[in-house]
């Protein structure tokens, strides 16, 4: 956190300024203060902490900014590298001149300091000094001199007389002060020339040691302000034995002249000794300070090439940012153009190519869009259409199946799409015939066909009416066939209802009017002319009339039947148990003269449908009186009653089967024998089993007939299971 | 006698500040100076306490004390190359409290300036609160000149009543005062760091 506040702030190119300004002038007052200013001297240390502190402060931007850097690099951010190299050229660039004056700096600055020393001027001071002693020295003899006559001249004087004594003494001898001290140090009596000094400059400590050794002192001494004193001290010796030692200072003024010199040659000597004593601290002093510019000017062209190297990577990078955007398709990205040279000039072209993109993009989403619109109202056509549409590639491979084909043809469209026709048979026996229609007709090469397929499949007798069309033109679909067709059955059957219905008003209409006049007519012929004919012409009257009567009859009994076919039935269709129904009919032809054997197989015990109990007896005294029929006089006759539930969970039906092992259904009539009027029967109305279909048919269910290869004949008839079945078994299974 | 004589009730702020920026700049040149063995050499300097003592007077508690300086190699070399130096007698009249921070009433900072001067081939002690100035020929009496405080008026007001005071005392050489190359070296020298410890003692009502 606190690096990326360094890092925003140090990026600002005017606070940098601002703080490199500020180093740079604490920098100078730095140096003037090591120069021994007055000014800054005491403010060395605070100007050298503000400038270590400026030098931490670039020290860990540019840390940070390499960090920055490396992290960069490792993410592999665009312009990262070329960042490095650009940085890294810039600071060798820098380094290397400023490392060279740097070097050349520190000598010329060590031989630089070195040379305001020469040992000449030292040793022309020395001997101004030693000058200055010698000269004082021999004034200095003399004033010692001096004292010790003055001493002598004291030795003798009486204690009362000291002080005038030591006025005398001082007017004649020129001194400044005259001082007798008492050996304990305390003043006795003193002699000034300046009034206002009533206070007598005291000797040190230790000049009075010498006193009680009995030995001399004689020396300069700088007295505060009023410059150079030459301080004489003498022991006055008295002759009397019990009297005190008293010391005897004298101070003398040294002339102002000479007083001057030898001070100006002191200072000279003084601050040359000083000088030369801080050469060295000097030049470790100057050293810093120089080192401490070259590391800020390292670190500042290190901050700067940091900072340039950014300045000129940015567009590079933004480019390279906005490419890779485009790269991921997004062309909205736009930079924007900074300069006027050649980057800028890039920029410029990169954002028109973008907005090409983009616009071509626009386009092509359109035209995709209307295309997707287009094809979403074909299917919306094609699911609405009542016909069913499936289309192939050449291959035939199926492209497309709308709602309607699979609905009529029973498949799910999603299975089979992508995937060869073929596979309709294979995973649907019951679609074999219109696979095997189309395949012929691809093969035979009819560009456009119509043929009416029957199909035989689960719900049912099935009537297709195809037509095939197979695309022209050029191109991927090419070659390719498109199968429209309409399930038709209903329509047949309506058809075929109403011709047979026709058929039956006609007959009932055009027939079985006339056939009651014709009885009648036949009876009255017979009641007025048989008692009057011999016995002869009487028995073949009675003959020919019982012959037109039985016929009439069964002319009427033969067009009810046929109208009773032809009615469309009122169904009271209720749930009811298969099985049970099928136990009642067969109790009923259990009898003990019947010679058939009678066998029921009733697996579908607890199977439900929905059904008109009364049809369903119908149908079922139709069948077995049939196969009764067909099993007469043979041994060992036998039926077989069955019921069983097929097909899968979805789509379960049952199956009833009645089969017996008579003479079975002959090859010729096999394929019409439901249809009304086919039979194979001498006798038999030939309705029977055309009813059986009917029932079947208004049942929702299918019926078939086969011979077996051994002879006898099986029909089978397959009824929907009722929804409360389902629902029932459900429940089964919870239980 | 005395130039500078305050009552104040905080802590020497401006001698703390001082001896933080010291600090900061002495581990600032110890991190930067590559050359250790140059400023580590010869016999240190040490300031210590000798005689202190206080009596009382009717116009009020007077001290005298004495401090023995000896010159580390360094300085003694400096001295010798007429290099001015500064020593400081910190003289400080605490009151005690039982239980917050013992607060400074009164303090005093003599001020001894010590030079060679090469006419006279003599030391120089200045003192620079009362303008004074003695010569020594010897170095040892310059120095014991410089260590001395002497007859020095606390306060005018008797300390045996009231609170309780103590008295504590520390010398020290002051680098700030020396001339700008040499105060680096000072900065990171141990030579030249010659600062006795605050001697304090209780006074006996």
């Amino acid at each position: 956190m606190a690096a990326g506040a360094i890092a925003r702030v140090g990026f600002g190119i005017l606070p940098m300024l601002v703080l490199f300004a500020l180093l740079l002038v604490s920098l100078t007052l730095l140096s003037d203060a090591t120069h021994n200013s007055e000014r800054f001297g005491q403010m060395y240390s605070m100007l050298l902490l503000i400038n270590a502190a400026g030098l931490v402060f670039l020290a860990a931007l540019v840390i940070v900014n390499i960090i920055g850097l490396i992290r960069q690099q490792r993410m592999n951010v665009p312009g990262a590298r070329m960042t490095s190299r650009l940085v890294v050229m810039f600071v060798v660039l820098t380094v290397v001149p400023v490392s060279i004056v740097y070097y050349f700096s520190l000598q010329f600055l060590q031989r630089g300091i070195d040379s305001w020393f020469d040992v000449r001027i030292e040793q022309g001071l020395e001997d101004a000094l030693d000058l200055s002693h010698a000269a004082l020295d021999v004034r200095l003899a003399d004033i010692l001199n001096l004292t010790v006559h003055m001493a002598e001249n004291l030795s003798d004087a009486a204690p009362a007389t000291l002080s005038l004594t030591l006025y005398d003494q001082r007017v004649r001898s020129g001194a400044a002060e005259l001082t007798l001290i008492g050996g304990d140090g305390r003043i006795v009596a003193s002699s000034s020339s300046d009034i206002s000094d009533i206070i007598p400059d005291q000797p040190a400590s230790e000049m009075l040691m010498l006193m009680r050794n009995r030995k001399h002192y004689i020396g300069l001494d700088p007295i505060g302000d009023s410059g150079l004193f030459a301080r004489a001290l003498v022991p006055v010796l008295s002759s009397r034995s019990d009297s005190e030692v008293y010391t005897l200072q004298a101070l003398y003024e040294v002339s102002e002249r000479f007083s001057l010199l030898a001070e100006s040659v002191q200072s000279a000597y003084t601050r040359y000794k000083e000088l030369s004593y801080l050469r060295t601290p000097l030049k470790f002093s100057y050293s810093l300070t120089l080192s401490i510019v070259l590391v800020l000017s390292l670190l500042a062209a290190i901050w700067a090439a940091f900072h340039s190297a950014r300045r000129l990577v940015a567009p590079v990078r933004d480019l390279a940012d906005a490419t890779h955007a485009v790269a991921e398709g997004d062309y909205s990205k736009r930079l924007s153009v900074a300069s006027e040279d050649e980057l800028g000039f890039l920029v410029r072209s990169f954002n028109d190519m973008t907005r090409r993109l983009a616009r071509s993009r626009e386009q092509t989403v359109r035209a995709q869009q209307q295309i997707e619109g287009q094809r979403a109202y074909l299917e919306a056509v094609l699911a609405n259409l009542s016909s069913g549409v499936i289309s192939m590639s050449a291959d035939s491979v199926v492209r497309a199946i709308n709602r309607t084909a699979s609905k009529s043809l029973g498949i799910d469209a999603r299975q089979f799409l992508g995937r060869e026709m073929a596979s309709f048979a294979s995973e649907h026996a019951h679609l074999a015939p219109f696979v095997d229609a189309v395949t012929r007709h691809r093969s035979q090469g009819d560009n456009s066909w119509q043929e009416e397929i029957a199909l035989l499949g689960a719900s049912g007798h099935q009537v297709l009416m195809c037509r095939g069309t197979v695309l022209g033109g050029q191109g991927k679909r090419a070659g390719g066939l498109v199968i429209v067709f309409d399930d038709v059955t209903t329509l047949i059957q309506a058809q075929r209802d109403a011709a047979w219905g026709e058929v039956a008003r006609r007959l009932a209409h055009e027939i079985k009017n006339p056939l009651t006049p014709i009885q009648l007519s036949a009876e009255r012929i017979r009641r007025r002319y048989l008692a009057s004919m011999d016995a002869e012409e009487a028995e073949l009257l009675d003959r020919a009339t019982h012959t037109i009567v039985n016929q009439v009859d069964a002319m009427k009994k033969m067009v009810n039947a046929f109208s009773e076919y032809a009615k469309a039935p009122n169904l009271n269709m209720v749930v009811m148990n298969l099985n049970q129904l099928v136990q009642e009919v067969l109790d009923l032809y259990r009898s003990s003269d019947l010679e058939v054997q009678l066998i029921e197989q009733l697996d579908a015990d607890n199977d439900l449908i929905e059904g008109d109990a009364g049809r369903l007896r119908q149908l079922l005294h139709n069948l077995i009186k049939n196969a009764l029929e067909a099993v007469r006089g043979m041994p060992e006759a036998r039926i077989i009653v069955s019921t069983c539930r097929v097909g899968g969970m979805e789509n379960s039906q049952i199956e009833l089967c009645v089969e017996d092992n008579g003479p079975g259904f002959e090859a010729r009539v096999l394929e019409n024998i439901f249809e009304p009027y086919v039979s194979t029967k001498p006798k038999g109305s030939g309705l029977g089993l055309a009813i059986v279909k009917k029932i079947v048919e208004e049942h929702g269910g299918t019926i078939s007939a086969e011979s077996g290869e051994a002879g006898g004949a099986l029909v089978r008839i397959r009824l929907l299971l009722s929804a409360e079945n389902s629902l029932l078994s459900d429940k089964q299974v919870l239980s | 006698m005395f130039a500078e004589a305050r009552l104040a009730g905080t802590l020497p702020v401006s001698w703390v500040a001082a001896l933080i920026r010291r600090r900061a700049v002495v581990l600032l040149l110890s991190a930067v100076c590559c050359s250790p063995s140059q400023v580590c050499a010869g016999h240190p300097g040490i300031i210590k306490l000798e005689d202190a003592h206080t009596w009382r007077i009717d116009d009020g508690e007077y001290l005298e004390a004495q401090f023995s300086i000896e010159l580390s190699s360094g300085a003694e070399e400096a001295v010798r190359n007429a290099v001015p130096l500064l020593f400081e007698l910190q003289v400080q009249v605490v009151e005690i409290h039982t239980w917050l921070w013992d607060s400074v009433d009164i303090e005093f900072t003599e001020q001894r300036q010590l030079q060679y001067h090469a006419l006279s081939e003599s030391y120089q002690v200045k003192d620079l609160n009362a303008g004074t100035q003695g010569n020594y020929s010897r170095l040892d009496d310059a120095l014991r000149a410089a260590g001395k405080i002497k007859n020095m008026l606390l306060t005018e007001q008797p300390l045996d009543r009231g609170p309780d005071y103590s008295i504590r005392l520390r010398g020290s050489l002051d680098v700030e005062s020396l001339p700008t190359p040499v105060r680096l070296i000072a900065y990171i020298s141990s030579d030249w760091n010659m600062v006795s410890k605050w001697y304090k003692w209780q006074l006996v009502r």
